[in-house]
């Protein structure tokens, strides 16, 4: 808390000049429209009104006091992207890689890597964040597109609201309420490397008319990636199955509304293992085709009251199953939560909630890789406090909030968020904040044991094989973070936008690699050799600073061009014997990252898209920097009928995005050009 | 403690006030904001220029002192937002909101909201309908191509009509053409993005 508080002065002494003049300077200079009678607006005044929504704690995101995106309908329809982590491209702040067909590195503001810890992943409230792992295994969450409401994702810690491992960010994918997805809907289509896919839909009403319903089946077949030089052929198709519904009682917007969703799946994907033993052959390299199959439920209940306040219940049960040559695991969450919105008290508007989870795993591994003990249960209990505080009306505004959490591994941990926004006018808000956010560690860190690792061969002592072992570290503890950020966001004329946000991240007690002092295991069970015990410990330090740019413009009424753009610098320190980490952490995150979107409805039946992705270079991998270009063609041949032919990576036969040439699950992405076919009716 | 010993930390947030302040002298263009409004007042507020802006057959309005009626089938979809409708007049006259259950209690509307959970019954009511002086609005989709005379839908962030003029036409009214120009005309084709 000292670096807070000497912090807090500092600002004072130098900025509260500028603030002074600046608040003085535009006090009563911009009136705020007032909401008039809508009785009394002219027609063209109603149809040129933006439609926002009625509930009462949903913020306009050009009015959150933090660093937000939001991909909408018509992203996920205009960038021909099949997959979420693919649609997360478009998002300043947001790092995606893929190191091969079914392994996607998807992380916010550095620390990337495939099983990114630093970041929440929710779908409709359900953390799919796997616990076990500390990860997001994104072919598993393969939603589909035409599902999905909007997603939205928060750069910077959201631990106040969400809680743990939302440590540089949270993306949220919301589905659509069933009474948006009536009527059938088919969608299909395949290509040189989208082998094929196809969704069916069908949503109807029930109870007279008063509840919605959808119930959904999809299927995907995605082909390997390319060869990276003078590697072995990619072995990383992989399929996915899954099959849902929803049921909603009540629109978004209604007084009550109660929805259930559920789904299941199961995804089969290539990869290959590298085996080791202590005898002759040392390593050997076996392909494997492994599946997961996963399976959820979910139900949730919002009711406001007609004083203006509001109450949300949620539980979900979500069960994951992974199967593995080496390693195979199930995992179960049950998680309750609430949350009470109170009634605008004077200056006021308060959040409270609570919440529940146990998860409970039963791990099967290899003498190669296992978790000690085999399963664990462990129970989570977290509450959080938010007051929005009015300083002066519709101008200032300063947010106070706290999560408190509970778990078994390093009990209490506080949370708490500060966010001062001021709104000059209703065209510009710019704002500021000081969080806390820790990640708790999970099983891979407390009680997963890899050994028979062989380095090559032994330095200390040639003629015997070296076994490097990681060893479970039952006094790993939480990473912390302390973040500055502030951001501004500006709607400049009617059609052009900006928002920036900047940032200054310290984090500390961060995860490392240490190697502790070989020693000689004389001929046993296993031939005589040398092991290296290395073990994860709390010794990484550093800070990371970045910005990030999101521009629109509509230039026209039938064309929109979007651009973003992320700048990130990293400094970590670790002790000597630890550089490893830092040096691994520091260049698997890009330090410039750019796009540019087009969408142009060339006339009522033909609209063309296309985007250009840049992603500076990986130094820690060697992976040079490339620029990605992707067009999609759309027809609409008749009502309700669509034909869209989509080129993804066009200028560029094949390229590497993460990972090391060495790596053996490593493959290059192709050019992937794809038809889709879309049926409503 | 990091973070100072770069000494950056109060450099940029200092920065990004002044970057505000400076944004504050630059003159902002005149352009107005777009109002914003809930899809539901949206929509209540249109009604109500519907009931301005169209004129019904001498037999449906004869005495001026009957209210202009505005009925709705099914559920209300203004969220309570068009209630307010009832203090207010449009040519002289009261207007008054009726939830109407039952199909045949729908022939004495001027204006008829068919609330979307009533789909599989509007066949049914268009039939019924048929020559009577009823003005038809739905958020049905599909509605101004099933025989429904306006159609509201929503196209990226705003509320747009669709007018099939056919139907008003057959059902004699007459809707003023400063209000026609506003919407689509349904036999133009409207393009859904998915």
């Amino acid at each position: 808390m000292a670096i807070h508080g000497v912090l807090h002065k500092n600002f004072s002494l130098q900025c509260g000049a500028v603030l002074g003049i600046s608040a003085f300077m535009i006090l009563s200079a911009h009136v705020a429209w007032a909401d008039a009678s809508y009785f009394d607006l002219s027609p063209e005044q109603l149809l040129n009104a933006e439609v926002v929504s009625a509930s009462k704690k949903q913020e306009k995101v050009a009015e959150v006091p933090a660093a937000v995106y939001v991909i909408t309908q018509e992203d996920i329809a205009r960038s021909g992207m099949t997959s979420i982590p693919e649609l997360l491209r478009m998002v300043p702040g947001v790092e995606v890689a893929r190191t091969d067909s079914n392994t996607w590195a998807v992380s916010i503001r550095g620390f990337n890597q495939p099983l990114a810890d630093k970041l929440l992943v929710m779908i409709d409230g359900r953390t799919v964040y796997n616990q076990l792992f500390a990860g997001t295994f994104w072919e598993a969450q393969d939603v589909p597109l035409e599902n999905i409401e909007r997603i939205e994702v928060i750069r910077g810690p959201g631990g106040a609201l969400w809680g743990a491992n939302a440590v540089n960010g949270v993306i949220n994918i919301i589905t659509k309420n069933a009474s948006q997805t009536q009527g059938n809907l088919v969608s299909g289509g395949g290509g040189n490397y989208e082998k094929d896919f196809l969704t069916a839909r069908h949503g109807g009403t029930f109870e007279n008319g008063n509840a919605f319903y959808n119930v959904y089946a999809k299927e995907s077949d995605h082909g390997t990636f390319d060869v990276v030089d003078g590697a072995a052929p990619p072995h990383d198709a992989w399929q996915d199955y899954r099959s849902g519904f929803r049921t909603d009682w009540g629109g978004d917007n209604s007084r009550d509304h109660v929805s259930m969703h559920g789904d299941i799946y199961h995804v089969t994907s290539d990869d290959y293992n590298d085996t080791f033993s202590l005898t002759p052959p040392v390593s050997s390299i076996v392909p494997e085709a492994f599946y997961s199959n996963g399976a959820n439920f979910m139900q949730d209940w919002r009711h406001a009251y007609d004083d203006g306040s509001s109450f949300k219940l949620q539980y979900y049960v979500d069960y994951t199953k992974r199967v593995q040559l080496l390693l195979q695991d199930r995992l179960t969450t049950l998680d309750v939560d609430s949350q009470y919105n109170f009634k605008q008290m004077g200056r006021h508007e308060i959040i409270v909630g609570g919440g529940y989870r146990v998860t409970a795993d039963d791990t099967g591994g290899s003498p190669q890789v296992s978790f000690d003990p085999q399963n664990r249960t462990s129970a989570l209990f977290s509450g959080f406090f938010q007051d929005k505080i009015t300083l002066q009306p519709e101008r200032w505004f300063l947010t106070l909030g706290s999560k408190l959490e509970h778990n078994v591994y390093t009990g209490f941990e506080v949370e708490p968020d500060a966010r001062l926004e001021w709104m000059p006018d209703t065209q510009q808000t710019v704002w500021t904040s000081v969080s806390r956010a820790v990640r708790t560690p999970d099983r891979i860190e407390r009680d997963l044991n890899i050994a028979n690792v062989i380095v090559g061969p032994n330095v200390l002592e040639p003629g015997f094989p070296s076994e490097l072992v990681l060893t479970e570290n039952k006094a790993f503890g939480s990473e912390d973070l302390i973040a500055y950020e502030a951001g501004y966001r500006r709607q400049i004329t009617n059609d052009i936008s900006v928002d920036t946000a900047i940032f200054a991240n310290d984090y500390t007690n961060m995860q490392s690699i240490t190697v502790g002092a070989p020693f000689f295991v004389p001929l046993g069970a296993d031939p005589a050799h040398y092991v290296f015990p290395i073990v994860a410990v709390n010794q990484l330090t550093g800070e990371v600073y970045g910005a990030e740019l999101a521009a629109n413009w509509k230039v026209r009424t039938d064309w929109k061009l979007s651009a973003g753009y992320t700048r990130l610098d990293m400094f970590l320190h670790a002790p000597l014997a630890e550089g490893a980490s830092q040096e691994t952490e520091e260049g698997q995150s890009p330090k410039n990252q750019f796009n540019l979107r087009s969408y142009w409805n060339i006339n009522d039946a033909l609209t063309l898209d296309t985007a250009a992705y840049y992603v500076g270079a990986l130094t820690q991998s060697g992976v040079p920097a490339y620029t990605r270009v992707d067009a999609n063609l759309g027809w609409s041949i008749d009502k309700g009928l669509r034909f869209n032919l989509i080129g993804q990576n066009l200028f560029d036969a094949a390229h590497r995005e993460f990972g090391s040439i060495t790596d053996l699950n490593t493959s290059q992405v192709p050019r992937s050009v794809f038809g889709k076919l879309t049926w409503q009716f | 403690m990091a973070v100072l010993r770069h000494g950056r930390l109060s450099k940029i947030i200092c920065l990004s006030w002044l970057a505000v302040f400076i944004a504050q002298c630059i003159p902002a263009y005149a352009d107005e904001p777009p109002l914003q409004m809930e899809e539901q007042k949206i929509e209540a507020g249109l009604i109500y220029n519907f009931l301005k802006y169209t004129d019904w057959t001498p037999a449906k309005t004869e005495a001026t002192s009957t209210p202009i009626v505005i009925c709705i089938f099914g559920k209300d979809p203004f969220n309570g937002y068009l209630q307010p409708i009832e203090e207010r007049t449009v040519k002289q006259r009261n207007i008054t909101i009726r939830h109407v259950d039952k199909i045949p209690e729908t022939s004495r509307c001027h204006l008829l909201v068919v609330g979307t959970e009533k789909k599989e019954l509007w066949p049914e009511l268009h039939e019924f309908l048929a020559s009577k002086d009823v003005l038809t609005v739905s958020d049905l989709s599909g509605f101004s191509d099933a025989g429904g005379m306006i159609q509201f839908s929503q196209r990226s962030d705003r509320i747009a009509m669709d007018l099939n003029t056919k139907a008003i036409a057959e059902a004699h009214l007459h809707v003023q053409d400063s209000l026609l120009r506003l919407g689509t005309i349904m036999n133009h084709s409207s393009r859904e993005d998915q």
